[in-house]
């Protein structure tokens, strides 16, 4: 009897084990590629060793971007000081530029504004001039991997210039690189990834989301619970009639309606058309349907409002209900990617989703940025979940198997 | 202490001041844009502005347009897989998750449902990086065990999209769906079992006779869910091939379809059509999945 229980139970765990393995590996591939620089993403499958360890995905994540990484730590200091310099017509930078060009480049910068032709992937000597005296080596390789064609700017400057171009000329050369360059520099330095203001902006907007979301829905759900009245059958009709049609029916002509609002580009947007969930309702329902009518006929006697039967009774006797529908709306809210994509232009307001993808578009080879933004922006469900996870469980099958 | 009147008057008018919000947010915001775009799948539209009618010519442009048969084609072949691959597969996990000798269920339970928590965008740009050429957590893994060179680009070539974005799913909501079926089959009544044996059934004909009836209304249940969520698929494909179609179209899903219309070339009325389209689609296949599995009648 016992050899034939073990005979049903090894390959019982042998196979829950190996599809565990399956869906664990991605996850702590995910983990693992965080924690590894540059070339190490390749040299190991998954955890380098100890001392490879490194938070350079991290850094890139919060600090400024690729420039973090060079000589100049402060670099958006160092770029305001410029725009500063430029603003109260201190010639400091250009002129710095002049002196760094040694005589040959000076020729060369000369020659070649004199033809008016550059190849494209000519490294100009101008270039080499402003990466080294702002003390930001691969500046225009940087440049370009922001997205940004400094390295044109700098063509185009060369051209602007014309030809005999010589030492007095340091002052035009100045001007040039003032309005041309400077201005550039700063939006590169400010374009760093602000990753923790997507965070915020997430978590502000899934928050309050959640709040809104969880007041109304358990005020209707203890109407439709607990309450008689008229249009109360058409009422659930309606419900259950909005959860069998998906949502993008109405994509366009919400779309329109938010435009029209003022509601296009701003928070309002995201929070207001979702304020009251049909799940939500129904959970609600289904939790304080079990609520005894006695309690609440107690409170009345004891001269309760009927917002205080909601409040005081009903609200904590479906404290389970709260919790599971908590982080069911935390997660779409958390989540969503179409409709937040549609309402936010500015990036200032870009949610984690939004800001991600956006990342992705401009770190496409920087896979350890990549996963390092992945896990950061994964985290807060998981912890959540975490939390409230029995509450969760039970929430998500109770309209299934009970009902 | 409230005046009385005030009392009366609250008592009466509870329900309607409770409803009150969720009626509001409907008429606002799902009604009205219902209706409105039943008639903006009327209007030719150029941004939220400008609007010019053609009747049916909208629809008419569907019907003609390969790339919604594309679109289609590619939803409801996942759509497929999404119910004859990943739902037996949940089935079969959670048959194994409800032995009653296994230790440590919550921690297998919990294993398999964790994908589902990262939410679709997230799957995304994690999956495609594991589908990456070279650098790839899938290619090394093949590669290790020589089954395949390296370099294979799975999200570039046209025939290995589709294989991806299944896989990626099986991978996101296969726990997802062993939830509802674990939880269904805890529920079966033992006693049923306990009978069967008595009448000679053996494990198979048990799980036939007893375990599959007992577990219907769920599984209909998780097949119309699953089915519905296939068709809504978007953020999984958009995401993974780098916000677009992906090579030959081979990852245009509808709402993609409906997104590039729509948002992308800005024509809601278009969009409104192929809204509708999916939405009657859909309900129509959900309708005929229930008729199917004979439970029609006690749904209404």
């Amino acid at each position: 009897m016992k050899a034939r229980k073990l005979l049903i139970q090894i390959p019982l765990y042998a196979v829950l084990l190996a599809a565990l393995v399956a869906m664990l590996t991605p996850l702590v591939w995910l983990a693992a590629a965080t924690v590894k620089n540059g070339d190490d993403f390749f040299h190991y499958l998954f955890f380098p060793p100890p001392s490879q360890l490194s938070a350079e995905n991290f850094q890139k994540l919060f600090g400024s971007p690729a420039l973090a990484t060079g000589e100049v730590r402060d670099w958006p200091a160092l770029c305001r000081k410029l725009a500063e310099d430029g603003r109260a017509g201190r010639p400091r930078p250009a002129a710095r530029v002049w002196d760094r060009l040694t005589p040959d480049a000076r020729e060369k910068v000369a020659a070649v504004a004199r033809s008016g032709k550059i190849a494209p992937e000519e490294e100009h000597p101008l270039m080499a001039a402003l990466n080294e005296c702002l003390g930001v080596p691969d500046l225009f390789h940087k440049a370009d991997v922001e997205g940004l064609p400094l390295a044109e700017h700098v063509r185009g400057l060369a051209d602007r210039l014309g030809a005999g171009l010589e030492a007095g000329d340091a002052h035009r050369l100045n001007r040039a690189v003032l309005e041309l360059i400077v201005p550039n520099t700063v939006a590169l330095a400010g374009r760093g990834i602000p990753f923790g203001r997507y965070m915020m902006n997430s978590l502000f907007v899934a928050c309050t989301s959640v709040l809104i979301q969880m007041f109304f829905s358990s005020l209707g759900g203890f109407a439709l619970a607990k309450y008689f009245f008229r249009g109360k059958k058409l009422i659930m009709m309606v419900m259950l009639g909005t959860m069998m049609i998906p949502g993008q029916v109405m994509l366009a002509p919400l779309y329109e309606l938010i435009f029209t609002m003022g509601f296009m580009d701003s928070f309002l947007g995201l929070i207001v058309p979702g304020m009251v969930s049909v799940f939500g309702m129904f959970l609600f329902r289904q939790s304080m349907l079990q609520m005894p009518d006695e309690l609440l006929e107690a409170g009345r006697m004891d001269g309760c409002t009927e917002f205080g039967l909601y409040w005081h009774i009903a609200l904590p006797v479906s404290r389970p209900m709260i919790g599971a529908f908590c982080l069911v709306s935390f997660m779409g809210n958390w989540n969503s990617f179409l409709w937040p994509q549609i309402i936010l232009h500015t990036s200032d307001l870009f949610t984690i989703p939004i800001g991600l993808n956006q990342m992705v578009g401009t770190y496409s080879q920087e896979y350890g940025v990549m996963m390092a933004g992945t896990l950061l922006a994964i985290l807060p469900v998981m912890i959540l979940f975490f939390i409230l996870q029995r509450e969760f469980i039970s929430g998500l099958t109770a309209g299934a198997v009970k009902g | 202490m409230l005046g009385s009147a005030y009392y009366r008057w609250q008592h009466k008018y509870a329900p309607y001041l409770f409803t009150a919000p969720f009626l509001l947010t409907f008429a606002v915001f799902a009604l009205y844009p219902m209706a409105k775009s039943l008639v903006l799948a009327f209007y030719i539209t150029s941004g939220p502005k400008s609007q010019v009618f053609v009747g049916l010519g909208n629809f008419a442009f569907m019907l003609r347009d390969p790339n919604f048969y594309v679109a289609v084609k590619n939803t409801a072949v996942f759509a497929l897989f999404s119910v004859f691959l990943q739902l037996p597969l949940s089935l079969g996990l959670a048959v194994l998750l409800n032995a009653k000798f296994l230790k440590l269920r919550n921690a297998f339970r919990f294993g398999f449902f964790s994908p589902y928590l990262l939410g679709q965008v997230f799957v995304a740009v994690l999956f495609s990086v594991i589908f990456a050429p070279r650098l790839g957590l899938l290619n090394r893994a093949l590669a290790a065990v020589a089954l395949m060179p390296s370099n294979t680009d799975w999200l570039g070539d046209p025939d290995r999209v589709m294989p991806a974005l299944v896989l990626t799913a099986l991978w996101m909501y296969v726990g997802f769906n062993m939830i509802y079926f674990l939880a269904a089959l805890q529920a079966v009544d033992k006693d049923l079992y306990d009978a069967a044996a008595v009448d000679g059934a053996g494990p198979f004909q048990r799980f036939v006779h007893v375990t599959l009836p007992s577990i219907k209304p769920v599984a209909v249940f998780v097949v119309v869910l699953s089915t519905i969520g296939s068709f809504q698929l978007f953020e999984l494909p958009y995401l993974m091939l780098r916000n677009g179609p992906g090579p030959e179209q081979a990852g245009l899903t509808i709402v993609m379809y409906l997104y590039q219309k729509g948002f992308e070339a800005g024509d809601l009325g278009y969009a409104s059509v192929v809204g509708w389209s999916l939405a009657l689609g859909v309900l129509g296949i959900s309708l005929l999945q229930m008729r199917l599995a004979g439970t029609w009648k006690r749904e209404t």
